[in-house]
């Protein structure tokens, strides 16, 4: 008998009752791991941006470009720009999750684009539908 | 459905939310902090206070951008 089956029929011998507390328990295990994982990632993407010692990293970076910049006979005023730019690089993730939207659409062709080139990777492989 | 079974779910759903919740509250110190570190970077590499000041401000402002498309991307959803 298939693992299936043998499911099936132990959800008949228990019935509705067995099928929700199972339901229950497996929710219960969830919660259990997303409770320990979440707070994790968040704490370690926060980290990795606000620290004392990723403020330190961004900021020796930014320091040695501007000084750079100045023993290079730079203005001031160009300087810290030019130093204000370099960090936009690092500080810009608003405009990435701007452009970072969650469950849209794929733009037009890309589909067949990607269908395409998979296509032709398994030619080159020689795993052809036609030869599956 | 055991009762524990729903009671330790419901604990694991709060243990969740107050970790969320003290990582929502240590945020502005943490952002804090990082700044004055950064700002001290940069003073070091020789810009004058007010325009690592400026730039301080531009670095902890990701903080709010990213609040902003967080509470926005939620109320979409």
């Amino acid at each position: 008998m298939s693992e299936e089956r043998e499911r099936e029929s132990e959800y008949k011998k228990r019935g509705m009752k067995g099928l929700a507390s199972e339901d229950a328990e497996d929710v219960k295990a969830i919660l259990g791991v997303v409770s320990k994982e979440v707070p994790a990632l968040i704490k370690g993407i926060v980290g990795s941006v606000f620290s004392e010692d990723a403020g330190r990293d961004m900021g020796k970076a930014a320091g040695a470009f501007y000084k750079e910049l100045k023993e290079s006979g730079m203005p001031d005023d160009i300087a810290v720009r030019m130093t204000e730019n370099y960090i936009s690089v690092f500080t810009n993730i608003g405009d990435i999750m701007k452009n970072f939207k969650m469950g849209g659409k794929a733009p037009p062709g890309l589909e067949k684009e990607f269908e395409k080139r998979f296509k032709e990777k398994l030619a080159e492989k020689g795993l052809t539908e036609e030869e599956k | 459905m055991k009762l524990s079974t729903i009671l330790s779910a419901g604990l694991h759903l709060s243990t969740l939310i107050l970790n969320l919740i003290a990582i929502w509250l240590t945020l502005d110190w943490k952002v804090r902090k990082a700044r004055k570190t950064f700002e001290k970077e940069l003073v070091k590499g020789g810009m004058p206070e007010e325009a690592a000041k400026k730039l301080g401000k531009k670095y902890s402002s990701v903080k709010d951008q990213v609040m902003k498309q967080l509470w926005s991307s939620v109320r979409r959803s």
